[in-house]
């Protein structure tokens, strides 16, 4: 049974279908979402939005990636909830200086690991969105760009970029060689 | 080819250069060692930043109820049903209207003449004419 076969069953009232669908595809959702808000509860919330969204959703063809036909959903409510909180034009690079580390980074017990969220966190929104769907998400470069409504070429060098400044930062810090 | 830089090397691992440019990197990889170790090093913390993880419970979210039949699917049938209805019975109420003319005036027909009780007059005498039917 593929992952559209269990959407059909559930949106059919099975629970076992819909119990399957969030087993296997929640925990990415609420990563990528905490990755594009920066905050993990938002990412709860956003993940079970996205998964009752996906029952009423119109379906023209039931062939591409379930995968990113769902996080399609989440992503697209991630960026409504960023714009609802964060109101403003604000420029790439322009990105909030947070005073402590966010609850989101506190969750995280490995001290390397939270290195690695706050390099992740201080990107520039643009460069962050791509990084999440690109390497939380799983997205090729083709879907991203269709996700995002920029060209492939913006893709790869916002992806480039971003793992470049992470890099930069995380050696600087001393947690990458 | 020279030794790569590093910020070509992100790019090979990342999958982001031209075909042509990575396919002539790949062969300078596969016979140089430095850069090889370079490159896994990339490679691992390329890995290190896409798997940063925090627990995440998977909630038991119940299969929302509205599922099977939304309830504003339910009001808006009813609405259309109630709409329906009404037209129905207005256009055949429109359509009917001479013949209701006749039950009702039918309804109303008088049962008796009336008789004035003072002045009683014989049976002949009473104008039953004015109470015809309309
Ligand atoms: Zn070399």
């Amino acid at each position: 049974m593929t992952d559209w076969d269990y959407l059909n069953a559930a949106r059919n009232g099975d629970e076992g279908a819909w119990r399957m669908l969030f087993r296997r595809h929640y925990a990415m959702l609420v990563r990528m979402t905490a990755t594009i808000t920066g905050s993990a509860d938002t990412a709860h919330d956003l993940a079970q939005e996205s998964f009752v969204r996906l029952l009423h959703s119109p379906i023209r063809h039931q062939e591409g990636s379930f995968k990113a036909f769902l996080s399609r959903i989440a992503y697209n409510l991630a960026l409504k909830e960023k714009r609802r909180t964060a109101p403003g034009l604000r420029l790439e690079g322009q990105e909030l200086e947070s005073d402590g580390p966010s609850p989101l980074e506190e969750s995280i017990w490995s001290e390397t690991e939270r290195a690695i969220a706050r390099a992740i966190q201080s990107l520039p929104v643009e460069q962050r969105d791509v990084f999440a769907l690109r390497f939380v998400a799983g997205h090729t470069y083709e879907e991203i760009a269709d996700m995002t409504g920029i060209p492939v070429g913006t893709v790869k060098s916002r992806l480039f970029y971003a793992v470049r400044t992470c890099r930069d930062e995380l050696k600087r810090q001393g947690v990458f060689t | 080819m020279n030794h790569p830089d590093e910020d070509t090397l992100l790019k090979y691992v990342l999958e982001v250069l031209d075909t042509s440019d990575a396919r002539e990197l790949k062969g300078h990889l596969d016979a140089c060692a430095s850069c090889r170790l370079a490159c896994d090093t990339i490679e691992r913390q390329v890995r290190q930043l896409g798997t940063v993880s925090f627990p995440i419970e998977t909630p038991d979210l119940p299969l929302p109820a509205s599922t099977r039949r939304p309830y504003v699917l339910y009001v808006l049938r009813a609405a259309a049903i109630l709409l329906v209805g009404f037209v129905l019975g207005y256009t055949t109420a429109l359509m009917r209207e001479p013949e209701m003319q006749v039950v009702i005036s039918q309804q109303f027909r008088p049962t008796a003449p009336r008789v004035s009780v003072s002045h009683p007059l014989p049976c002949e005498q009473v104008d039953i004419g004015r109470h015809r039917v309309l």
